[in-house]
């Protein structure tokens, strides 16, 4: 990265008056509330126009892939809640299909896992792009959209914390599947949600999308064409607001999204006003997917019947001998995954995100690389900003919808 | 597959959407209506509690067995399945009790542990699982390391039964454990098992 001078240097001398400007270098953060976590962007200002924005990262880093090194296949999955944490169950699923992809057992995966999967992830989607919109939304001024959006987010938090045990840090499926069943009462709960949910969909909307001041503060702030979007790789609604319908669900589906019926929203501005409408959207036919997958949910095993991978029943656990064995063999050395190396991308809220894994044939992964969506769509950053105001800097950013704790990992 | 797209048009306002008031109304009545049907989501914490679900992962709790005493077995396999290396143990001998070994140091370092509870999954002889308490704060760093006996509690009550298989099938006793309703009644680990 280039490196900022902290005395600015593009100044600019007029002999005949005298006068000598030069750019102002201004932080932005790392403790400011607008930049959603601990980022630090240097403008640089000429009065009030942005002339240059380098966002500065790393204050959140804990090396998260180095850690899952060291650690079995099975350890890493708490790592992984704690990247976009705002969205950790897809995070926990993308890293679970790709350690399945790795052990070749995807055919393996029974039916009931795979559509209570896709109900959390798609519970995930709405949960992050409720944050996103909110809190766009608040930096510029519209608090009530806001406390709406996260008392809808309080009722996924629910239904996630009587899936998984945890509200944010949801650890839950497992390779092969899930480890408990989906409690009785998951139908519900989740349909409760989906009867309740559209009515605060629509208030957000109509407090936000026909409304003048937030249109005059997002429409034309911090827009990207589609060529630039697609070579800085901007992915998720990022890039689907530049007018481009990729959606790695559609391009390379995986737990059978192939076979449910939504659509992918796309917008062609390129502002911060379209990511919104296609974040919006996105939730709307998130809901449509919910649906059809709490529909044909089935009954039956939830977790694959791989005696090298998945853990033995507790009871066989507790009263046979081999399973003893079994269980203390794949809770020291894990599972072993044969040489190789595999990528992986789902499609998080906030755009691809992939895992790459490489093993040699031990119970720990000899490397993990996450491709993280939020930390290429920051890229984006520069191009946004570039000639507009400071006000609109925290637009872009909203917009943008990044989360540090993926951007830093 | 044809890949369906919706594309999202931004809307035309009216004149009469475009004057900033009414906007600024129709935002007020949705606030307004929230106000007169008052239904609070939140809950005032320290005085209400929120009703927690039983699979909740809080702080561990170690059921008693039969006899009151606490069930682990000292096999470490938490330690060795828990990602932050947050638990401790320590072994002693424990041949009083007809099982081999049981913890004398069991601590677990809550300013580690991350509450994913791979050490309950772990466990081979239900002597661990995660309870219901979440409140943690301590004044210092040595007030976050729990030991066996802030975990242990004697009223929780575990249907596991209490066998040691390793120890059933050395004495050449392992196949009454193949029969689930035997296995049942194996309680006493003294070593004197009687079929009759
Ligand atoms: S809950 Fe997880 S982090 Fe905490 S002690 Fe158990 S295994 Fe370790
Ligand atoms: S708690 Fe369970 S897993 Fe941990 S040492 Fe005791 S018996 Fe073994």
């Amino acid at each position: 990265m280039e490196r900022v001078e902290f005395i600015s240097a593009e100044s600019t001398h007029n002999p005949e008056t005298g006068e000598r400007t030069e750019t102002m270098m201004l932080n932005m953060g790392p403790q400011h509330p607008a930049t959603h976590g601990v980022l630090r962007v240097v403008l640089h200002l000429d009065g009030e126009v942005v002339v240059k924005a380098v966002p500065y990262i790393g204050y959140l880093h804990r090396g998260i892939e180095k850690l899952c090194e060291h650690i079995t296949y099975q350890q890493c999955l708490p790592y992984t809640d704690r990247m976009d944490y705002l969205a950790s169950i897809c995070n926990n699923i993308g890293y679970i299909l790709s350690v399945e992809k790795l052990l070749g057992i995807e055919d393996d995966i029974p039916e009931r896992a795979k559509f209570a999967e896709v109900i959390l992830f798609e519970l995930g989607r709405i949960e992050s792009h409720l944050v996103g919109i909110g809190t766009n939304a608040l930096d510029l001024g519209a608090m009530s959209a806001f406390l709406y959006c996260f008392k809808e987010r309080e009722r996924i938090y629910d239904i996630l914390e009587t899936v998984c045990g945890a509200r944010l840090t949801t650890s839950y499926p497992r390779v092969g599947g899930l480890p408990l069943d989906l409690p009785e009462n998951f139908e519900e709960v989740v349909g409760n949600f989906l009867k309740v949910f559209p009515e605060t969909l629509t208030e957000v909307d109509k407090l936000l999308t026909r409304n003048k001041i937030w249109i005059e503060r997002t429409k034309g702030v911090a827009v990207i064409n589609a060529e630039d979007a697609v070579s800085l790789g901007l992915t998720g609604p990022a890039l689907r607001g530049s007018g481009v319908p990729y959606d790695v669900r559609k391009a390379m589906p995986y737990l059978g999204y192939e076979n449910y019926d939504f659509e992918v929203p796309v917008a062609n501005d390129g502002d911060a006003y379209a990511r919104y409408l296609c974040r919006l959207e996105e939730m709307h036919q998130s809901l449509k997917i919910i649906e059809q997958a709490l529909e044909n949910l089935p009954d039956g095993p939830y977790i694959a019947d791989l005696p090298d991978i998945v853990l033995p029943e507790k009871e066989l656990t507790y009263t046979k001998m081999e399973s003893l064995i079994r269980h203390f063999v794949i809770v020291y050395e894990g599972f072993k995954p044969p040489a190789g190396e595999v990528q992986h991308a789902v499609e998080n809220p906030k755009g691809e995100l992939s895992y790459y894994l490489v093993s040699d044939g031990t119970g720990k992964p000899y490397r993990m690389r996450v491709r993280g969506p939020s930390f290429v769509n920051m890229q984006a950053l520069e191009n946004m900003v570039q000639g507009s105001l400071v006000a609109d800097v925290i637009a872009a950013i909203g917009s943008l919808d990044i989360v540090l704790g993926e951007i830093d990992r | 597959m044809a890949i369906k797209i919706k594309v999202m048009e931004p809307p035309e306002l009216t004149w009469y959407e475009k004057m900033y008031l009414p906007q600024v109304f129709s935002g007020l009545i949705i606030t307004l209506k929230h106000l007169l049907r008052f239904r609070p989501i939140t809950i005032q914490y320290p005085e209400e509690v929120k009703e927690l679900p039983p699979r909740y992962r809080g702080i561990h709790v170690m059921p008693g067995d039969d006899e009151g005493e606490i069930r682990c077995v000292a096999c470490k396999l938490c330690e060795v399945a828990c990602p932050t290396q947050a638990i401790s143990i320590v072994a002693e001998a424990a041949d009083d009790y007809g099982i081999e070994r049981r913890p004398k140091v069991y601590n677990i370092d809550f300013m580690r542990c991350v509450f994913c509870g791979f050490c309950v999954e772990a466990c081979p002889c239900d002597a661990l699982r995660m309870g219901m308490k979440y409140e943690l704060a301590s004044y210092n760093r040595a007030g976050l390391v729990h030991t066996k006996e802030v975990f242990f509690d004697p009223n929780v009550k575990s249907e596991a039964p209490r066998d040691n298989a390793n120890y059933l099938y050395e004495k050449g006793m392992g196949e009454i454990l193949d029969s689930p309703e035997v296995a049942e009644k194996v309680k006493d680990l003294s070593g004197n098992y009687t079929s009759s």
